[in-house]
């Protein structure tokens, strides 16, 4: 039987696997000293490119192991979960996600992990979601409309773009390899912004 | 005064400058500025204006008339019910305010209203005046003159609670003129204008009041003298200069009156003045002197369990991070069983939305289910907790635990910049997280929902999400440089 | 959704004044009020050529009502079936819609001092019923229905047999008591009760002209202050105190 297998767990299996899941994906985010707002903050002052290094890498990863296993018709992609795309919304939705990520120093499945390791600033991160999500609900009825606006449907790079899949999944590689490349010399030699904010020399790597 | 001045040489009539060790000594003494009384009422005070002109810009509907957005007025009327259910509060909560204020307004007639309030809350003097411009000017950077000394309120405290102490029973008559229909319409017509004006007045300098108070730094202890009671003395001495002398002169008086019947009873009468300075110096020294923190000495002798045992074992125990391609890596297997198994990948804001929709769910069932938005999740036949996401989190919160124990990185503490305070950091975390919450709301993700997940399937909108995350993170850094760096 | 309307025929009605005693019985209204009214339009023209008509009024339930915008507190509503109701609970009795309706059809209730209207008997029709003057009518003149059923009377009356909406060309609210009547009575109706322009009281002025935008430009003015400082603190840091 071809992959996703969701549809033959029993609701008992479904979750249990869920939190193994889940356990994994917070294992490696705070192995990745993804619990520290230091750390995560450090990507946006060019001092510490973990955060680029590791979500491209992870990216990457799956990618290639769903092109790969599609490619073998191992997985049925019609059954993966796509995100649609709303151009407008989420263009906003990024733009806040990235200032409340500067501000609070996490992003929500980061604040997580680090609350549970015992950052007091976390907590309050949470504190924050859970209230943003109910300002969110209750402002609902106003931004509807907005909400929905510039829908296009499932769409994929490869699709928008009117791409080859393989064509998509090489040019991710070669960005993320670049964007790596960038990394490695900017955290070594080059110590952009340095003057702006400071030498970078082993701060962030605490 | 004068005499006064005279009899204690050693309370200066003008602000002089400290000795850092006298500064040290007065940051250290708390002294009690607010009764907890006062501290009560003004809490009660507080949370009034916020339920009262939260409810009352949602009362005014008319497109004429209204001040709060529409989208707002929808939003409180769904919080409440019925624009009814909102007015019956409004006025609940008014009526509340109205009596507590009559009974400390008709029992502290004396007492508060004409000797705190009319002489230490609103009547101005020269140096009040002065203060304005000096504070004007300073905030708009034109002066670096020091701000003349104050009294217990200072003047722009002062300002305020003059408009306030007239406002408000203008706010109070109006509003009862309302809610009994005392009066012809025209009169009731006038009442609501006039009810909303001042409101509105006032409302514009409590914006500054809070700004000041819980924003402005040169303000916090005061702040924090609305929780404890208490500023510290060097505080006092700094803003509240006048009140700070009156203290100490206070505080002098009843000494001396305390040492002159101790030496009575022990007769040795007149000896009290020169033991008071040898007092003040003593008590300085003692202030004064500090004990050398000692730095704990690290016994690293034996090789930490970190650095023992096979490579698995080592990279588990770690203490240090893992290279980002080898956590990236196994991020990225995870990620892919995730889409293999479940047929989806990893998320996490939802997971609160869906705690919230079921928290919503048990406590107003009706509501939450009318609302447009936690209604999808309520609506869906079972707990919005049966999901993929919820579990994932929880998760992830032992996956992160376990990790965190295993290279003994857990620990209770706050990560923020060097250069910013906790109370700070926590403003901004919970700012953060809000924000973060809105958009991933928006965006139908977060990084690990939309930017992760979606980036691995290639979808258009989660790159371009990925794109505005980063693009937002590097400008918004620019701006919070102090805070982190 | 349905939508209301009533037809009252000028020639059947004798002037009784029963339906606004029902009325009044049905809701209680306080001696020296009333939500409809029967009024004269008085002798006109000389004697052997005079013409006089009756006039029975209550509120239009205008499809545009000009009374609903000026409630402060949204009081005043139109329901999806058109009704033009007060919800008593949130008027205050300032008195901006019975300035603010044409028809005049609105008044303020002395024991209440709450505003007090026709609202078709919404109770009623709830319970299966006519509005009580339409039931109570002894000369059979009023008639009430739901204008989208085109088996309805009130349809009947309004598109075949042209009863008439007491509009101007100044004031076209869209009211949705219709009238039948001779040529000459409708005219002399016409011309005695035609719809006045709606009012807004001073103070209505004053709120929406003067206090609203000075409230605005205060609160905004501090807002822009404050956000002023807030960045020169950003950008400047924070002095440190020693506390």
């Amino acid at each position: 039987m071809n992959a996703p297998y969701f549809e033959s767990f029993s609701l008992g299996v479904y979750l249990t696997l869920a939190v193994v899941i889940g356990f994994f994906f917070g294992f490696f985010l705070e192995r990745a000293g993804f619990s520290s707002a230091r750390k995560l903050t450090g990507q946006f002052y060019f001092r510490d490119w973990s955060v680029l290094k590791v979500m491209f890498t992870a990216i990457v990863t799956a990618m290639l192991g769903l092109g790969y296993l599609s490619a073998l018709g191992w997985i049925d992609m019609s059954l993966v979960y796509i995100p649609p795309t709303y151009v407008w919304p989420q263009l906003l939705g990024g733009l806040l996600l990235g200032t409340g990520f500067i501000m609070g120093g996490y992003c929500p499945g980061t604040s997580v992990v680090a609350a549970v390791v015992g950052r007091l600033d976390a907590l309050f991160f949470l504190a924050g979601i859970v209230a943003g999500g109910v300002v969110f609900g209750l402002l609902y009825p106003a931004v509807e409309e907005f909400y929905v606006s510039g829908s296009l449907g499932t769409l994929t790079l490869p699709e928008w773009l009117d791409l080859n899949v393989g064509i998509v999944i090489l040019a991710v590689v070669a960005m993320a390899v670049g964007a790596f490349w960038v990394a490695e010399k900017s955290e070594g030699e080059w110590d952009l912004f340095a003057k702006t904010y400071g030498k970078s020399t082993g701060e962030g790597n605490e | 005064m004068a005499t006064e001045t005279a009899k204690f040489p050693e309370i200066p009539e003008k602000p002089v400058p400290l000795s850092p060790q006298q500064a040290e000594a007065m940051a250290q003494k708390q002294i009690k500025k607010h009764h907890v009384a006062i501290i009560l009422l003004h809490w009660f005070n507080a949370t009034v204006w916020f339920l009262e002109v939260a409810t009352g810009a949602a009362l005014i509907s008319s497109p004429e008339f209204r001040f709060a957005p529409e989208w707002y007025i929808r939003m409180v009327e769904t919080l409440f019910g019925t624009r009814s259910n909102l007015l019956h509060f409004h006025i609940a909560v008014g009526l509340a305010w109205i009596f507590v204020f009559a009974i400390y307004g008709t029992f502290g007639f004396r007492t508060y209203l004409l000797r705190q309030v009319y002489r230490k809350e609103i009547a101005l003097d020269r140096d009040d005046i002065r203060w304005l411009m000096v504070r004007a000017l300073r905030l708009l950077g034109r002066s670096d003159e020091p701000l003349p000394p104050q009294s217990n309120y200072n003047a722009g405290q002062k300002l305020f609670a003059l408009a306030v102490y007239s406002l408000v029973p203008v706010i109070m008559i109006t509003g009862l003129m309302m809610t009994f229909h005392w009066g012809s319409p025209e009169w009731i017509r006038a009442a609501i204008v006039a009810h909303f004006t001042a409101v509105g007045l006032i409302v514009s300098g409590l914006m500054v009041h809070v700004y000041m108070a819980a924003v402005f730094p040169e303000e916090k202890p005061a702040f924090f003298s609305m929780f404890t009671g208490k500023v510290n003395e060097l505080f006092a001495y700094r803003h509240h200069f006048k009140w700070w002398r009156e203290y100490k002169l206070e505080e002098l008086k009843w000494r001396r009156k305390l040492e002159l019947a101790w030496a009575r009873t022990n007769g040795e009468a007149g000896a009290g003045a020169t033991a008071t300075g040898d007092e003040m110096a003593t008590s300085e020294e003692r202030n004064t002197t500090f004990t050398e923190p000692t730095e704990p000495l690290a016994s690293a002798q034996e090789r930490p369990a970190a650095e023992r045992g096979s490579w698995l074992r080592r990279a588990l125990r770690s203490p240090n991070d893992w290279p980002p391609y080898a956590a990236g890596f196994g991020l990225g297997l995870t990620l892919l069983a995730s889409f293999i198994l479940m047929g989806e990948g990893l998320g996490a804001s939802s997971a609160f939305v869906r705690w919230t929709a079921a928290l919503l769910g048990a406590v107003a069932p009706e509501q939450a289910a009318a609302s447009p938005f936690w209604g999808r999740y309520l609506g869906e036949g079972q707990s919005p907790l049966v999901n993929f996401v919820v579990f994932e989190v929880i998760g992830v919160m032992i996956g992160g635990f376990v990790s965190g124990w295993l290279g003994g990185r857990l620990k209770v503490m706050v990560e923020k910049g060097p250069r910013i305070s906790n109370r700070r950091r926590y403003a901004l975390a919970f700012t953060g997280g809000m924000l973060s919450a809105i958009g991933a709301r928006f965006a139908r993700g977060c990084t690990s929902g939309q930017a992760l997940s979606g980036g691995a399937v290639l979808a258009a909108g989660s790159w371009i999400f990925m794109m505005a995350v980063f693009a937002a993170g590097f400008a918004g850094a620019y701006l919070l440089r102090r805070d982190w760096t | 959704m349905a939508r209301y309307a009533m037809v009252i025929d000028l020639k059947k009605c004798v002037a009784c004044h029963a339906c606004t005693v029902a009325c009044n019985v049905e809701w209680n209204v306080p001696p020296g009020f009333a939500r409809t009214k029967v009024a004269s339009t008085g002798a006109i023209g000389k004697f052997p050529n005079v013409m006089e008509s009756v006039f029975v009024s209550q509120c239009n339930h205008c499809d545009d009502p000009p009374c609903v915008k000026p409630c402060p507190t949204g009081a005043t509503f139109q329901g999806t079936d058109g009704i033009v109701a007060v919800d008593k609970d949130l008027c205050i009795g300032c008195g901006f819609c019975v300035e603010a309706c044409p028809y005049d059809a609105r008044h303020i209730d002395p024991v209440t001092n709450k505003v007090d209207k026709c609202d078709f008997c919404s109770a009623r029709l709830q319970r299966g019923e006519l509005p009580a003057c339409v039931e109570t009518c002894t000369a059979h003149a009023k008639f009430f229905g739901d204008l989208e059923d085109r088996s309805s009377e009130v349809f009947r009356l309004v598109y075949d047999r042209g009863a008439k909406r007491l509009e101007t060309d100044e004031v076209a609210v869209g009211p949705n008591v219709y009238y039948l009547g001779t040529e000459q009575q409708l005219e002399l109706v016409a011309a005695r009760f035609a719809p006045r322009e709606p009012r807004m009281p001073k103070a209505g002025d004053w709120w929406s002209k003067v206090v609203k935008p000075l409230v605005f430009a205060a609160v905004g003015a501090t807002f822009l202050g404050q956000a002023v400082a807030f960045f020169y603190q950003l950008w400047h840091g924070e002095e440190q105190f020693e506390d």
